[in-house]
């Protein structure tokens, strides 16, 4: 009997079981959780919200890994030294094929090219949106758009910059082919970027969400922080021509600049080392390089101590900071004395001189001067900006540009293009806020104003990524160090591919004086 | 399709079966009334008394461990217990610390071993009563950017098992059974069974043993020894700016905190204790019978003070209420708490914060040892793993002939530490971290068996399902700078509706990460056997496997398998054994990743090479492509392993020595693995079906009664095992011949555990020395000339330039040939068992030697590998062998990547000496406890000695992939004595 019934319940248990499994392919989706498939994505506004943010992301990744952003611009033949690093000495003395791990993973571009297919599979996808969620606009998707070209023009500038020709690759494929694309030449690729961003300057804003209309969400005091706005696309343009030496080109694009600014809250900085975030200043807690400042910036990469992305890595505080800062006996880097009163002549320099009234020495830029190894404290924000160093991570922002470069990149230009009073007008500009001594017309014969623009780069700018730049664009104006002149007419200012980028793509071929 | 037709085929079957089983059910109704008895009737024949479960029917093979001699010693891990016991199996140890990982190869490597995320792919599983124990999944990785240790306690699952409570360990490698058992069998498995319930008297057993592990020898340097070492590098080939920068702590002699004497190992090592305490008990009727099992272990090394402590539980109770069912269950619980290591490389990973290197822990007792006992104070490190499995299956006969069994099985281990590090340890900031994480498995399956007898002929089908599925989730919390040291846990809100739910207080900074993955698997499965009157053996099993992992249209996967046994002894009638097997089995081989499941997918790692975990920008989620991950397509489907196998099992001279040889082929086809793509794209490469690797070898057996066990003579048995494997790459996915990852080569032909190196040729002293080419170009290493004090690589293309062209496949880290040799020699009452483990024809690379000479590279960089741990204060490297090369050069040439660090690894250890008595022999004991069965006294000795021509501290201790870098805790003579009551 207890048999029968047990016979018929299993039965029943069984066909149910087989139920299961009729229906158990589904059953067996077992979907990840770490990652969301293509049939949910592009569906809705949050969708593009958090792939433009990925664009900005990737980019700052791209720029922050292994401090490439510093060893590209600021470290090659720049003004720092290497404290005992061998591998930061390479960079340097531009041995840039020594055998350091370092240099093989900055050399490799995969890291840029992943935010151009960002920004392509963006300009590709992000219309699908459209029909998916009503509260994604059509002008909502201009701005994005906008944005997503002027990212992926910037990129692209970047690249020519370090490598010189790159492969010029406008759509993301996305369909799991790789086809092997040969590298373009540096020019082509440059007009690609210009009239990409042409045309995206026209729709990108001054300001993003400005009362009482948000955009996604939030308003433009946070906003102006980190997105590219209309004077960031003017200033891509800038030195894309500036790089290619199109002055007349660069002198146009820094005009709107100058006249439009103040539409974006950005503000000259005109305050060394300000108190309180009322003022728009340079360094110190309070200064550009920090998440309190209030005003707007022009390309600016965030990493925010309050939202938890301050690292220990990716800031080039890691390679200067030392004691009394943090607890550590030596930087990697430091700017050596010489360097230091080679670069700033004047005692009344605020950002580096002597106080007059106590006779001691300005630290807004060095910590420590009297001592042999002086630490570069211009840029230094430890978590949010405190003073105590125990827990060594970094919430500084990377300044990609801001208003004085522009001002010195149009001086430079109208310096090119012998409008010189206006020039010497923007040179002054900077010098004034600086508290040193203004640049006379008739020192034009002595101190040649090109050499002044650039030598005040330098002060300006010093650890913002811009030295070994500014020294290619300048020695192409004017020879000035054979050692530059050398790189260029080698070839040699580009930065070697990776074996990884070569292996993987037969068509590319290594820079030539690399070889 | 073809499975939609299988359920019907499948359901058909099982009604039609179902339908007469009724029939012929009514027919026995009709004929006897036996049947209505059956439930009343007492005496039970002895055929159906047999029927009730145990744990332990399984007919053991010659694959089965003689589990004896391996009993007298302190072992806490599966891995230890089959070391050296099976031919075939490997383990790979890399530390002697008690509950550290290890990883069971069962016929060499399947897929590529890179990293410890790898293992997974490759390590057997161990199957308890019949529940697969699951492993941990390899995603925790993600979050880390050094792979030495997983997040969480990291203690391995398998060191939780008590060799105690086992009846029996069987290493399966034939390819049918392994088909029965499906994908999660794939690379082999470790059979377990525990001591299961027992109709008859009550036995009682009760075992313990007391041992101690005793101190290394080390031969302890100071910063004197360290002085002199850099001298010869600073000497020949330093600037002037060079020494200015010369190190603070070596460059004062007069500094005795590092030119005082070393004496750390006094603080370091200390005699440890182990010990164990078990008792188990069993007993029952006709009807029922249940065993139970309790132990306590201790187990200890003399090193930085590791240990684990463990206990388990395990209770069987198996019933036979009708003689057409039965019922059996079994549940086993286990805990381990563990007290870890102390290493700073460790901490600092883990921590993912490295403080500032340049001073290294002090060589000097005094020093050394105010920082243990702070260390000792106020570091919190709990580690904590607890563990259950169990199973409850019901079999029925719904005819004599017809049985339907379903199990229900559950394994659950998780992990939970606790890690707290005053400021005072570190520069001043403290660092606290939580985690919890588990794996959780249930597995329902049901099965029909039906037997038919015909004559001389056997048929028997099987038709079953399994279903299972495996939770994989940790939650992860870590802080920084707490506001004191007291204050050790990040204590928060629970509640949900406060407004401080979570929040953390104190102003600490907490960075949280949590992951869950999920593995579901169903299989359906059908097996046909039969068997002509014992002499020949035909078996054949069909499967249907559908796993969550795989993509839905490939989700299904068929394997046929198919086998054959010829017993010749039956057929020609010999006393001796002889029979041969052939077989063939295709079973799928799992990944216990969702994501190769999902296609082309999106998610938001912003992070870079060094923060690999910000996710976020502006406080802003943000995603994008998987680039660092890589592409992964729609098209991935199974991977599936072909096993091949000839097996001859033969006796001589009337048994007393037996052989069990087989030659294994295992092709392990179609494996998912990151293909490199053109970088122009982003990605890091594309996920493709197509890595096959083969493995080809060969296993014996041979067991030998050299001596009979007699009395009052010597008595001496001996078995030897040995295996001999070879693996090579068959393929790589789209037809590509080669496949770089970091410093690791993939070639078509080749071994896949072989290391890719510079072969070196010494030094060049002199500027003549270093070729040029016809251009006068000289040798160059990608475009920076060799300068005196460079190592001298071979240009193997000559093309001039030193690149990875120039780099070849040298050395392998799994051996080409290992195994066991035991003996067993009785005399009256006493035995003495001895084994040996050996392995030959394996490679290590030594990066412990790569990191100590290129030390100006390591700590300028302040990098993970200019950590110096206080262990490091001893002659750990054979300083003889290495040239002095300019440290200083843009060559790198003390890079690890060159045969100047290769070494063979190969060893033979007595790896076990035991001695016993039993004392139940002796009257006057026998006759005072009356019901005492044995009494068993034993002294063991571990790690007597190893032959090896290896350099480093011991040829075993070497990482998964190869590596050696010296953190492994070392294997040191370990003293136990135990007895073993049996009453």
């Amino acid at each position: 009997m207890i048999k029968n019934i047990y016979i018929k319940f299993s039965l029943f248990a069984l066909v149910a079981i087989s139920q299961l499994q009729v229906s158990c392919n589904k059953a067996l989706d077992a979907p990840s959780v770490e990652v969301s498939s293509e049939e949910v994505h592009w569906q809705s506004v949050s969708d593009t919200k958090a792939a433009l943010i990925g664009m900005y992301g990737l980019m700052r990744a791209a720029m922050v890994d292994n401090n490439a952003h510093w060893m590209f611009g600021e470290f090659r033949s720049g003004d720092f030294s290497s404290y005992r690093r061998q591998d930061l000495n390479a960079v340097i003395n531009s041995e840039l094929n020594k055998s350091y791990d370092l240099l093989e993973n900055i050399s490799t571009w995969r890291r840029f090219y992943a935010v151009i297919n960002a920004a392509s599979l963006f300009i590709e996808k992000a219309p699908q949106v459209l029909e998916h969620d009503s509260r994604y606009t059509r002008y909502n998707l201009d701005l994005d758009i906008a944005q997503a070209r002027a990212i992926r023009a910037f990129t692209y500038f970047y690249m020519v910059r370090v490598w010189g020709d790159v492969p010029l690759i406008t759509s993301s494929f996305d369909n799991g082919t790789f086809p092997e694309f040969p590298r373009t030449d540096y020019r082509d690729v440059l007009t690609f970027a210009e009239q990409e961003l042409i045309e995206a300057v026209e729709v990108l804003p001054f300001r993003y969400g400005v009362a009482p209309q948000l955009y996604y969400g939030t308003f433009s005091s946070n906003w102006q922080k980190i997105l590219f706005n209309k004077i960031s696309g003017y200033a891509i343009l800038a030195h894309l021509a500036a790089w290619q030496g199109k002055y007349l080109d660069v002198a146009a694009y820094t005009q709107f600049i100058m006249d439009n600014y103040t539409e974006a809250n950005i503000s000259y900085l005109n305050n060394v080392a300000p108190s309180g975030t009322g003022t728009a200043g340079l360094a110190g807690n309070y200064g550009v390089f920090t998440n309190n400042f209030q005003f707007g910036q022009i390309i600016n990469f965030s990493a925010a101590y309050s939202y938890g992305e301050a690292t220990a890595s990716g800031h080039i505080e890691q390679l200067t900071m030392a004691r009394p800062y943090i607890n550590r006996a030596n930087p990697d880097v430091y700017v050596s004395k010489d360097t230091i009163t080679q670069a700033f002549v004047e005692r009344n320099d605020r950002r580096f001189g002597v106080d007059t009234v106590s006779g001691l020495f300005r630290e807004n830029y060095f910590k420590d001067y009297n001592n042999e190894i002086p630490v570069f404290n211009k840029i230094k924000v430890i978590r949010d900006g405190v003073e105590d160093g125990d827990y060594a991570v970094f919430g500084s922002n990377l300044v990609f540009t801001r208003l004085e470069e522009l001002t010195l990149l149009r001086a430079e230009a109208l310096a090119v293009l012998g409008q010189n009073i206006k020039a010497i007008e923007m040179l002054n500009v900077i010098k004034a806020m600086r508290f040193t001594s203004s640049y006379q017309v008739s020192e034009l014969q002595t101190k040649p104003l090109i050499d002044e623009i650039f030598k005040e780069r330098r002060r300006e700018l010093m650890g913002e990524g811009w030295r070994f730049f500014d020294l290619v664009r300048w020695n192409r104006i004017k020879p000035v160090n054979a050692k530059v002149v050398e790189l260029i007419q080698k070839d040699g200012i580009y930065w070697p591919i990776s074996r990884s980028v070569l292996r993987n793509n037969k068509l590319i071929k290594q820079n030539t004086y690399w070889n | 399709m073809i499975r939609n037709v299988y359920y019907y085929v499948f359901l058909l079957f099982y009604f039609v079966s179902l339908n007469e089983g009724y029939c012929s059910e009514w027919n026995v109704l009709k004929n006897s009334s036996m049947f209505m008895q059956q439930d009343t009737v007492e005496v039970l024949s002895a055929q159906t008394r047999a029927k009730i479960s145990t744990l332990n029917k399984l007919t053991l093979t010659g694959d089965s461990i003689n589990l004896k001699p391996v009993k007298n010693n302190p072992f806490i891990s599966v891995g230890s217990f089959v070391t050296g016991q099976a031919s075939g199996v490997y383990v790979q140890t890399p530390s002697a610390e008690p509950g550290s990982y290890q990883n069971i190869l069962v016929r060499g490597l399947s897929g590529v071993q890179f990293s410890n995320r790898d293992a997974v792919n490759n390590q057997a599983t161990v199957y308890v009563n019949g529940v697969p124990i699951g492993m941990e999944n390899s995603f925790a990785y993600d979050i880390q950017r050094y792979d030495y240790n997983r997040i969480g306690p990291a203690t391995d699952y398998l060191a939780s098992l008590d060799l105690s409570s086992i009846e029996s360990i069987e290493i399966i490698k034939d390819p049918i059974r392994l088909a029965e058992l499906g994908p999660l069998a794939v690379n082999g498995v470790v059979w377990i069974t525990t001591k299961g319930g027992k109709s008859g008297p009550r036995e009682i057993s009760v075992n313990g043993y007391f041992g101690m592990n005793t101190k290394p020898a080390v031969t302890p340097v100071n910063g004197q020894f360290e002085n002199l070492f850099r001298s010869n590098f600073y000497n020949k080939y330093a600037t002037a700016d060079d020494k200015l920068k010369y190190p603070g702590y070596l460059s004062d002699s007069t500094n005795m905190n590092f030119y005082g004497p070393s004496n750390w190992k006094d603080a370091y090592y200390a005699t440890a204790s182990l010990y164990t305490m078990d008792v188990s008990l069993r007993g029952g009727s006709d009807r029922a019978n249940f065993s139970f099992f309790g132990s306590h272990t201790k187990n200890a090394v003399s090193s930085d003070d590791a240990n684990l402590k463990r206990y388990n539980v395990v209770f069987n109770v198996n019933m036979l209420p009708f003689s057409w069912l039965t019922v059996s269950s079994y549940i086993n619980a286990r805990r381990m708490e563990r007290d870890r290591n102390s290493n700073l490389r460790d901490r600092y990973a883990e921590m993912a914060y490295l403080p500032d290197l340049s001073t290294p822990l002090s060589p000097n007792k005094n020093v050394y040892g105010m920082y243990r006992s702070l260390y000792d104070r106020d570091v919190v490190d709990d580690n904590v793993s607890n563990h259950v499995n169990g199973s409850l299956n019901l079999s029925m006969d719904i005819l004599s002939n017809l049985t339907l069994s379903s199990t229900f099985s559950l394994d659950y281990n998780e992990g939970i530490r606790d890690l707290f590090y005053p400021g005072k340890l570190m520069e001043t900031i403290n660092y606290m971290s939580t985690y919890y994480g588990y794996t959780q498995r249930f597995i329902f399956s049901n099965k029909l068996a039906y037997n038919y007898q015909l004559n001389k002929s056997n048929f028997s089908a099987v038709v079953g399902t399994d279903y299972s599925e495996d939770l994989f989730r940790y939650n992860f919390a870590r802080a920084y700078d707490g506001p004191n040291d007291y204050i050790k846990l990040n204590v928060v809100s629970g509640d949900r509706k406060k407004i401080e739910y979570l929040q953390p207080r104190g102003g600490l900074r907490v960075l949280r990460y949590v992951n869950k993955e999920l593995f579901n698997l169903h299989s359906i499965y059908g097996k046909l056997g039969y068997n002509y009157d014992d002499i020949l053996e035909l078996t054949s099993v069909l499967r249907w496997d559908g796993s969550s992992s795989v993509q839905r249209d490939s989700r299904w996967l068929f394997t046929p398998s198919v086998g054959a046994k010829w017993n010749v002894n039956k057929q020609l009638d010999w006393k001796d054994i002889f029979d041969v097997t052939a077989a063939y089995s295709r079973v799928g081989k799992p990944v216990y990743t969702s994501r190769h499941a999902v296609g082309p997918q999106y998610d938001s790692r912003m992070g870079w090479s060094e923060d690999p975990t910000v996710s976020s920008y502006f406080g802003f989620s943000g995603i994008s492509r998987a680039y660092s991950y890589g592409w992964t397509g729609y098209d991935l489907g199974w991977a599936y392993s072909d096993k091949f196998e000839l097996a001859l099992n033969n006796s001589f001279f009337n048994k007393r020595i037996s052989t069990l040889i087989s030659l294994y082929q295992r092709d392990d086809k179609d494996q998912i693995t990151l293909t490199p793509v053109a970088e122009e794209f982003g990605y890091t490469g594309q996920y493709r079906n197509g890595l096959s690797v083969r493995n080809r070898g060969i296993d014996a057996t041979i067991n030998a009664q050299i001596l009979p066990v007699h009395e009052n003579k010597v008595g001496w048995s001996t078995s030897l095992n040995f295996n001999w494997n070879k693996n090579e790459l068959l393929t790589l996915p789209d037809g590509l011949t080669e496949l770089v990852e970091g410093n690791r080569l993939l070639r078509v032909g080749e071994s896949i555990d072989k290391f890719w190196l510079f072969e070196n040729t010494g030094i060049y002293e002199n500027i003549s020395e270093i070729p040029t080419n016809t251009n006068g170009v000289r040798l160059n290493n990608n475009g920076v000339p060799f300068e005196v004090g460079d190592a001298r690589w071979k240009d193997q293309n000559n093309d001039n330039i030193i690149n990875d062209d120039d780099k070849v496949l040298k050395g392998r880290y799994t051996p080409q040939f290992y195994g066991g040799f035991n003996h067993t020699l009785t005399y009256k009452g006493f035995d003495l068992n001895l084994a040996f483990t050996y392995a030959l024809g394996i490679d290590a690379l030594n990066q412990r030697a790569s990191y100590r000479y290129d030390f100006v590279n390591n700590e300028d960089k302040n990098a993970i590998g200019a950590i110096r741990e206080i262990f490091q204060w001893q002659q750990d490297v054979d300083l003889e062998k290495y040239p002095i090369y300019n440290v200083w050069s843009g060559t790198n040439p003390y890079r690890v990547d060159q045969d100047l660090f290769l070494e063979n690894a190969s060893y033979l250890k007595l790896r076990s000496a035991s001695m016993g008595y039993d004392l139940s022999r002796i009257t006057s004991i026998k006759n005072s406890i009356k019901t005492l069965r044995r009494a068993y006294l034993y002294v063991t000795a571990n790690n007597l000695f190893t032959v090896t021509k290896f350099t480093g501290n011991d040829p075993e201790l070497v990482n998964f992939n190869g590596i050696y870098d010296g953190y492994g805790l070392p294997f040191t003579k370990t003293f136990t004595l135990g007895l073993k009551l049996d009453l």
